[in-house]
């Protein structure tokens, strides 16, 4: 058993998933307040005992987290915007259990959601950030899709990493999002068609391309103490770390964050990678997944792609990888792609996932990355959760 | 349709007025001497704002690149594919831009590459990159370039780039 965790005190409560619309045709609000309900429900929470309240959504602006609190009607005295896209999911719980630990709020919801589609997303990417806007967008960059396609490109010529490697892992998600009712992309994905499929930004094609989308994750945080009186499963988190601006003189990225904090996450676990049942990575690109598997310590750099290679990381194997389908086959629903992961591991740790469910999955790492600037994703995130013993 | 242009402000004319006579001007810190791009307010190594510009060699070779089907703006649909690439400055800052006035499939990793400039607007030269004169001499394999089009590892065997 490892020891006291640097979240002792605090536990994950509820959970929600708002329903994926491709297009997503709804307002990003909507999406917001369905993922919110469905978390206070799980945590049979009602809504007035919310007193923390964490946003990440790029749609947001001019409306911000606290105009949310407004919309949506919740008084509270602890509010968060998510700043570090696909890392803030991440973050926000992170920050999140601190409040609660020092007695700034008792209850928080974090959520994330947006309604994006294809043409929306790009243009988001062309104004994401100053150094974007006036230094990228001038040219055919083809969005972060382009950006990306740099990092694979380079990783391979460093590493050897192969798109047979790489396939394996987007095909790996097909099948479980096909066992997933609300993933968006749910026929069967061959690696031959991963292989061969319209050219995107070579080396990246259309399959590791995530789907914009419209969806909303939320989860419900509180004392543990409290969380005992509503006799619902718990999560804990027993270790979490964030960095960012990391390497900050490199442009194509091969070394992200994760490597700067992995240490003390697994120390501070008390366990290590070999001892997680489910891996739920931030999966904007296989090639990322890739990555995050050698930062995060699951093996050695530029070993990424072998490792993934020889292994069963479906939901019969382990660790098991982005057991809904991740970003890459439920879809991407803007600032949600931080938050899927985290709420398809409580899932999977409560016992709920249905047909995809890990048999025995007691122990899981969620993983965030986010903020794409001058070529490269400035923020990274990671946390370690555990269900809790009844 | 016209191309996003960058928006020049305080921070980055010096660098667009040099476009403008074909120069490709980097920051360089007057306090450690380190060279910076894109454009800063202050030094990033040690937050000294004594910033000097100074017009740089202008080469380079390419550190990674992509073929660009779908770019993220209509305007650049008429020359597809795009060739993207990250280019190390022998000065030493990575630069994001493309590489024009060769074939695609040629580019490879370590290809050595000049700055070129297109004119967009009145006070706007945007910089790309084109292969220098010998650059078929450092292609001593084409490995990178086959990486983009197939399943194959890439480049392990060029040079040019460590």
């Amino acid at each position: 058993m490892p020891g006291p965790s640097a979240f002792d005190g605090v536990v994950i409560a509820g959970y929600g998933q708002s329903p994926y619309h491709k297009r997503g045709h709804r307002h990003p609000l909507w999406y917001v307040a369905e993922a919110i309900r469905r978390a206070l429900a799980s945590a049979a929470v009602k809504k007035s005992a919310v007193d923390g309240l964490a946003v990440t959504s790029f749609q947001m602006p001019p409306d911000n987290a606290t105009t949310v609190a407004e919309h949506l009607g919740f008084a509270v005295r602890w509010v968060f915007q998510g700043i570090h896209g696909g890392a803030s999911g991440i973050i926000s719980i992170l920050s999140a259990a601190r409040a609660i630990q020092h007695g700034d709020a008792e209850v928080v919801v974090c959520v994330a959601a947006d309604a994006f589609d294809v043409a929306q997303h790009m243009d988001l990417m062309d104004r994401f950030n100053v150094s974007m806007r006036d230094y990228v967008a001038c040219y055919g960059f083809g969005g972060a899709n382009g950006l990306f396609a740099l990092v694979e490109q380079r990783h391979r010529h460093e590493y050897g990493t192969t798109r047979e490697q790489l396939g394996s892992l987007a095909v790996t998600q097909r099948r479980h999002a096909m066992l997933n009712p609300n993933a968006l992309l749910r026929t069967p994905l061959t690696l031959e068609e991963y292989l061969t499929a319209r050219p995107i930004a070579l080396p990246i094609r259309l399959y590791d391309c995530v789907l914009p989308c419209g969806g909303g994750d939320a989860v419900v945080l509180m004392s543990e103490e409290r969380a005992r009186l509503r006799n619902v499963p718990l999560v804990r988190i027993l270790a979490g770390g964030q960095r960012h601006n990391h390497r900050p003189e490199e442009v194509v990225v091969l070394k992200q964050g994760w490597e700067a904090y992995r240490d003390q996450l697994w120390a501070d676990a008390g366990l290590g990678p070999e001892d997680v049942d489910i891996v739920e990575l931030y999966d904007d690109y296989p090639i990322m997944e890739v990555i995050q598997f050698e930062d995060l310590g699951f093996c050695q750099k530029g070993e990424g792609g072998p490792w993934c290679a020889v292994r069963d990381l479906s939901i019969a194997g382990r660790p098991a990888l982005n057991t809904g389908g991740g970003q890459l086959s439920a879809g991407q629903a803007g600032a949600a792609g931080g938050m899927i992961g985290v709420v398809e591991a409580i899932s999977q740790l409560r016992g709920d996932a249905g047909a995809r469910q890990v048999s025995g999955a007691r122990t899981a790492l969620c993983s965030g990355f986010g903020m794409v600037a001058y070529g490269r994703g400035l923020s990274t995130s990671a946390a370690v959760l555990q269900a809790a013993r009844q | 349709m016209s191309k996003p242009l960058p928006r020049v402000s305080e921070v980055n004319r010096a660098f667009y007025e040099g476009a403008l006579k074909g120069e490709l001007r980097l920051q360089q810190c007057e306090a450690c001497r380190k060279w910076i791009y894109f454009p800063r307010v202050a030094c990033p190594h040690c937050l000294e704002d004594r910033l000097g510009w100074v017009t740089a060699s202008g080469r380079g070779s390419v550190y990674s690149f992509a073929l660009v089907h779908r770019p993220q703006h209509p305007s650049f649909n008429g020359k597809i594919p795009i060739v993207l690439a990250a280019v190390a400055l022998a000065e030493g800052p990575v630069i994001i831009s493309e590489i024009t006035g060769v074939d695609p499939t040629q580019v490879f990793i370590g290809m050595p590459v000049e700055a070129v400039w297109e004119q967009r607007s009145e006070e706007v030269a945007v910089v790309h990159f084109r292969p220098t004169a010998d650059w078929r001499s450092r292609a001593s394999s084409r490995e990178g370039r086959a990486a983009a089009f197939s399943g194959n590892p890439g480049g392990a065997g060029l040079s040019g780039e460590r």
